[in-house]
């Protein structure tokens, strides 16, 4: 049970595979629920896009879920790319470095997107 | 094993092409696009909340015909990947795996895929 939840909180990004497979499925089935709901958020804004955003993202549950979905994206994104360096990658050096710099990009992507949309929430209307 | 000789998936241009082999290809190939497309979405956000001119220049970049063409070709990936992701995790619960099935639900992709995005693009 231990090793199990072990392997349940590495999030997929240890070397163990199951794990990875796991959290790929999970993020996958909660994106499906997210996208469904900003695509039918979005096509209220779609007219004036750009400047409804503002707006949109100063209503707290919308920002939740949009940090939610974004945080869901980059990670599932980011187990698929390890995916592909496993397949691909034959030096176990090389690889060990394409999955650092994948990650850390990826931190740095959450970080700033979550940091900005935050910025955009505590702005006074 | 030599560590630097680790086996790895056989390389691209061995399949032959096939709808199998181009729809799993082109799964992938999707996945990477998007990856790199919230490197986009990422930006756009640092620029609407941090600096108005680059916004501008962004969404003016955007509205132009290269602008279009990545927006379409994130479009297109969006919803092929999407909608393949669906097919995968119907396998993953161990239904269609026959070949019927699969090259069926294959097409099916393929024709959602196409018709979703000219409704999303010429309506």
């Amino acid at each position: 049970m231990i090793n199990f939840l072990k392997k349940f909180y590495s999030f997929g990004l240890n070397k163990n595979g199951l794990s990875h497979w796991i959290w790929q499925r999970i993020s996958a089935f909660l994106m499906i629920f997210l996208f469904f709901w900003i695509i039918f958020s979005f096509q209220e804004l779609s007219i004036n896009f750009i400047t409804d955003f503002n707006t949109w993202i100063k209503i707290p549950i919308n920002l939740i879920l949009f940090i939610t979905l974004f945080i869901v994206v980059i990670h599932h994104s980011t187990l698929g790319m390890l995916n592909i360096f496993e397949d691909y990658v034959q030096l176990e050096k090389k690889k060990k470095l394409f999955s650092i710099l994948l990650k850390t990009i990826s931190f740095l992507i959450i970080f700033i997107s979550i940091f900005s949309v935050c910025h955009i929430y505590s702005e006074i209307i | 094993m030599k560590s630097n000789n680790r086996p790895l998936s056989p390389h691209l241009q061995i399949y032959k092409p096939q709808i199998t082999s181009i729809l799993s290809i082109s799964h992938r190939f999707t996945g990477i696009i998007l990856y790199l497309s919230t490197f986009l979405i990422s930006l756009w956000l640092f620029c609407t909340a941090f600096n108005n001119n680059l916004k501008i220049i962004l969404n003016n970049f955007f509205f132009s015909n290269l602008g279009k063409i990545i927006l379409f070709f994130i479009t297109f990936s969006f919803t092929y990947h999407f909608l393949n992701g669906l097919r995968h995790l119907i396998w993953d619960f161990g239904y269609g795996f026959n070949i019927k099935n699969v090259y069926l639900t294959g097409f099916i992709i393929i024709i959602l895929t196409l018709t979703i995005n000219i409704y999303i693009w010429f309506f």
